[in-house]
């Protein structure tokens, strides 16, 4: 090629480098020195202590938090780090920090149940009361988010992460079903009135995935009185009750009261069906809720929040909750600050308004804030704090924190659900292959 | 410093096997020259490897500090496994599918821009863009567009009336498999057309101009002197991308995460499943070193073709 | 024979000749309008996802998912991107990227020449078996190293720094250049090397002075696909970085990822930044990058 073609491209190229290398360095750099280990201290005697967490949907929310623990830190005279993980990141930072043995010294976590099973967690039983107390008393779901199927209480619950079931007042109503619905038989109807595939408008959108399984699948499992665990943490799978409850379910695919979609839907499905107008019913945690109140308040004015009727006990509801729990690292040489983190995240000063900053994500679990304002006087907070709250359970709530239950939720719930409805295996079938997942696990976990 | 060049150097390079300060100087020099290339590897490659080795060998849950040797077990669990075999299955039709298509197009877009068209070189441009763009954004763009309620791709098949529903892309285990290849197609066909844009240019006019002649037609000049004067360039395409698509792990995992249903799962997409959620190191890492046989085989392959091609040079 | 049969001979010849000339005329003629035809259809494919991506960027879908997605509008708006800068880091994304980037493609390019210019010039015992085994490491799945990679650094007390990072990226970005560099540097004649033996310069003089001046295309197409390649990368960033001033652009991007909500917008917006330092790369350096291709493939 011609020479001077070249010596123009060769300027362009070093100039471009050199306009790249300019902006790194001209940007904030990065800190020049890695990361040590948390016990490490960087040439001072300031403790270094790290917190590792959840990123929230709402950025308001995170910088709270992430307020608080540094807030901590000037309190108590430490220094604090804070990282916070997307729902895809963080459970596999988590695997892959105790897999190095490089643990944080708090953490907020939703999968306990393996800090603990890889010999993490802090026993807290003191931690736990003292908190209880400054908040009024512990809800009743505290108590199967934060203790091991042993009874060691390992974990302090932040919050409450309830599913809610949330109606479509208007479509309901044009088919002449008023809200709150009360019982099974009610919501069976009622799906079938308002049901109109032909027009492409469903009675519910429930995925046939691992994604959202605890509050769909699980729930309908519920309804017809199964469980997944005894008391002793033995699984109690293969009942005729839980397969009552798959049934149901997955007939609402079969029967068409579900888009076809639902197979392969992963956790933003049942998000889209309702946000694009397609279904009369999901069941979710607040993300659609906190979608429609910054994007379509329209539809927001017409949806209703209640739990689930059992059938079972025509008249009262069942709900799953999952709950945000801080954990201490059991081997950080920094045991006295992380609980000084945990007392400030759920201190009465604090805590409130972090409540508050999480949107409709976030409900109390201690019993003092359930008649904050911000719960009582906003619409819908007030049907999920009054319609489900007071029935709301975590999945292991039976049999407190078992890595079982967090291994059968990876993939055994997907590959039940799809033998079932892609792969038409019966439902007996489909329940025996979550049931030995189970009993795999348990052996995995030598329990 | 000059060197006892001179009258004792040939000029011959095909000279092997000389003794003598010369030829020592020279192997001294080439391993100096290596050696930073060579320290790099072994330590950043061959370190990890050997771990993950040892690690299949291992019955080694995430986070536990025990880690009892087993031997074979983990590799006989997977061949004993279904899941495994169809992750097998999978890998094959991914690989051959795309590989397939991105040959046939790429053979047929070299061909045309082969011709004096205008603005040959805008159409290239283009062509490029897919190669060009980083794959993470083109994979999340294509996953936004086969989306089942709001995709654009849905839009225009309901509009064109092409579908009289909603097509699940990714979500139907028919479709979902034909859907990754064609992203994989797309991010990697220019490959094609360049490598073999480049190869037809070398092959001679006069074959040509002799083939026409001769009285071929545009089909018989194509099979008989196109075809076999690119066959190398060809070959070594296709083999090299065969060994980077057999591997690629990113499209399929943001795309379905090897689902639905493992209609899509392949041996990368399987060991991230079983170590990273399903907690068993071990036995993920025994999948990716179950995939090494065949890549080997696929390597030697091509190295061979390539050196060959080398002493010609 | 006689003339007439000659004659008439011939004139079937000719007319059977012209008949075959008619009938390849058509064919070239139908050939080429498929081709163009093809070739319109495959423009139309390479450009309609970054197209959408950018209509989409500029102007952000709302989270409720609108049926009737927006295939061309002329009510444009920055918002996603302001959003992506409000909210986030995003230059120091960039600039993290730039310089892993920019870094791993000189340290590689250097290192890799260097092995190059070995492998394809001097000759020693196990120079071919050398050569596979560079070629052998880039074709090794990164799937299975990731997690040992991560072991191996945290021992070494270097996760969370960017220049770890870099020297992972060297594990495929230097073999894939020692390939490429390798087939540059066997298109150069020996006789030039050679001939500046003649006139007494050392190895390293002819390396240097001869050789690489000679590879500067080669070596120019290296760094942008090296550069390409740590731009793009993902697995190991997302694995090894954990404070979020220091991630990547690939790492950002999966950010905007909640689990069940996906700010299109702002992913959309995020993926036209990410992507057109590169494009803009890619035009100009385009004949470079062609040439840098085809010279592996055809030169081996």
């Amino acid at each position: 090629m011609a020479l001077r073609s070249r010596r123009a491209f060769l300027l362009t190229a070093t100039s471009g480098i050199g306009v790249a290398l300019l902006a790194a360095c001209s940007a904030p750099s990065p800190s020049a020195g890695p990361t040590s280990a948390p016990a490490s201290a960087s040439g001072g005697s300031r403790k270094q202590v790290t917190f590792w967490g959840r990123q929230q949907f709402l950025p308001e929310s995170n910088d709270y938090l992430t307020e608080s623990v540094k807030l901590a830190g000037q309190k108590g005279g430490f220094d604090v780090s804070v990282q916070l993980f997307t729902n895809d990141e963080h459970p596999q930072k988590e695997v892959v920090a105790m897999e190095s043995g490089v643990v944080p010294d708090i953490t907020y976590t939703y999968a306990p149940a393996l800090w603990d099973q890889n010999g993490y967690a802090l026993e807290i039983q003191s931690l736990y009361d003292d908190i209880g107390k400054s908040g009024g008393g512990w809800l009743d779901l505290a108590d199967g988010s934060s203790k091991t199927t042993a009874g060691k209480r390992i974990a302090v619950p932040m919050n409450t992460e309830p599913w809610f079931v949330h109606f479509r007042k208007d479509k309901f109503a044009e088919v002449g079903v008023s809200m709150p619905i009360k019982t099974w038989d009610e919501m069976m109807s009622a799906f079938q009135k308002v049901n109109k595939p032909d027009e492409g408008f469903y009675a519910f959108d429930g995925q046939m995935t691992e994604a959202d399984w605890v509050g769909n699948c699980l729930q309908f499992m519920w309804a017809f009185g199964g469980r997944l665990f005894d008391k002793e943490g033995t699984p109690t799978i293969n009942t005729p009750q839980n397969i009552a409850g798959v049934k149901a379910y997955t007939d609402l695919f079969k029967n068409k009261m579900m888009p076809a979609s639902v197979v392969s839907q992963k956790a933003s499905g049942n998000n889209e069906a309702w946000l694009s107008g397609q279904v009369a019913g999901v069941s979710n945690p607040g993300s659609i809720v906190l979608a429609m109140r910054k994007d379509n308040k329209d539809l927001l004015a017409n949806t209703y929040l209640q739990a689930f009727p059992s059938q079972v006990k025509p008249g009262s509801f069942v709900q799953t909750a999952g709950a945000a729990t801080l954990i201490i690292n059991k081997k950080s040489p920094n045991l006295d600050e992380a609980m000084q983190i945990a007392r400030m995240i759920l201190a009465p000063d604090r805590y409130p308004t972090q409540l508050e900053k999480a949107g409709s994500y976030w409900f109390p679990i201690l019993k003092n804030y359930l008649t904050l304002p911000f719960f009582t006087q906003d619409e819908w907070n007030k049907e999920v704090a009054e319609n489900i709250v007071p029935w709301a359970l975590p999945a292991t709530a039976d049999t407190g924190l078992s890595p079982i239950f967090d291994d059968i939720t990876i993939s055994a719930t997907n590959d039940m659900l799809q033998a079932i409805t892609v792969q038409g295996k019966s439902v007996e079938e489909g329940v025996k292959i979550l049931a030995d997942a189970a009993a795999a696990a348990k052996a995995k976990f030598k329990l | 410093m000059a060197l006892r060049v001179g009258a004792r150097r040939s000029a011959l390079p095909q000279v092997w096997g000389r003794q003598g300060t010369l030829a020592r100087d020279e192997a001294a020099f080439g391993y100096l020259l290596l050696l930073p290339a060579a320290l790099l590897i072994l330590v950043l490659v061959g370190v990890p490897f050997l771990n993950a080795l040892w690690l299949s060998f291992h019955k080694k849950l995430l986070g536990a500090t025990d880690a009892p040797w087993i031997g074979l077990q983990n590799y006989a669990t997977l061949i004993a496994d279904l899941v495994f075999w169809q992750a097998v299955k999978n890998t094959f039709v991914f690989t051959v599918g795309s590989i397939g298509s991105k040959l046939v197009i790429g053979l047929l877009i070299a061909l045309v821009l082969n011709e004096a068209l205008p603005m040959r070189g805008l159409w290239r441009s283009i062509v490029m863009l897919p190669y060009a763009m980083p794959t993470l954004v083109s994979v999340l763009v294509w996953k936004w567009m086969y989306n089942d309620v709001a995709g654009v791709l849905n839009y225009l098949a309901t509009t064109a009336h092409v579908a009289d529903h909603q097509i699940l892309w990714l979500g139907d285990p028919s479709i979902a498999m034909p859907a990754v290849i064609a992203v994989n197609v797309w991010r990697g066909f220019p490959f094609f057309v360049i490598t073999i844009l480049a190869g037809l240019q070398t092959v001679p006019q006069e074959l040509y101009d002799a083939a026409k002649v001769d009285g071929a037609g545009v089909w018989a000049r194509f099979a008989q002197v196109t075809l076999p004067g690119i066959l190398p360039v060809l070959a070594v395409t296709t083999l090299f991308s065969a060994i980077l698509t057999f591997n690629d792990f990113s499209i399929i995992w943001i795309l379905t995460q090897g689902g639905p249903g493992n209609a899509t799962n392949v041996l990368a997409t399987l060991t991230y499943k079983i170590a990273i959620p399903g907690l068993e190191l071990g036995k993920g890492v025994a999948v990716s070193v179950l995939m090494l046989p065949i890549l080997v085989l696929m390597i030697v392959f091509l190295n061979r073709f390539i050196s060959r091609r080398e002493e010609l040079a | 024979m006689s003339t007439a049969s000659v004659l008439a001979d011939r004139a079937r010849q000719a007319s059977a000749d012209r008949w075959r000339v008619r009938v390849q005329r058509v064919q070239h003629v139908g050939f080429r309008a498929f081709g163009w035809l093809l070739l319109a259809i495959v423009l139309v494919v390479a450009l309609f996802p970054p197209y959408f991506m950018t209509i989409t960027a500029f102007h952000p879908p709302s989270l409720s998912f609108s049926r009737t997605p927006t295939l061309f509008s002329t009510d444009l708006s920055l918002r996603a991107f302001a959003e992506l800068f409000d909210k986030y880091p995003y230059l120091q994304w960039m600039a993290n990227t730039a310089l892993v980037s920019v870094c791993s493609t000189i340290f590689s390019v250097t290192v890799a020449t260097l092995a190059a210019y070995s492998l394809s010039r001097l000759r020693y015992r196990g120079r071919s078996t050398l050569s596979s085994a560079v070629f052998f490491v880039y074709l090794f799945p990164s799937t299975l190293l990731f997690i040992p990679m991560f072991i191996v650094l945290n021992s070494l007390h270097m996760l969370n720094w960017l220049p770890a990072l870099i020297a992972v990226y060297l594990t495929f970005s230097v073999p894939f250049s020692v390939w490429l560099l390798k087939a540059y540097f066997l298109s150069i004649p020996r006789e030039l090397e050679d001939a500046a033996q003649v006139d007494g310069a050392t190895r390293w003089q002819s390396l240097a002075l001869v050789v690489l001046p000679l590879a500067a295309p080669g070596i120019a197409v290296a760094c942008i696909y090296a550069f390409t390649l740590a731009w793009n990368e993902y697995l190991y960033a997302f694995t090894l970085l954990g404070d979020q001033e220091k991630f990547t652009l690939a790492t950002g991007l999966t950010k905007l990822i909640f689990g069940d909500v996906f700010l299109w917008g702002m992913i959309m917006a995020g993926g036209v930044m990410m992507s057109a330092p590169l494009l803009i790369l890619y035009f100009v350096a385009q004949r470079y990058i062609v040439a840098g291709l085809s010279a592996g493939a055809i030169k081996g």
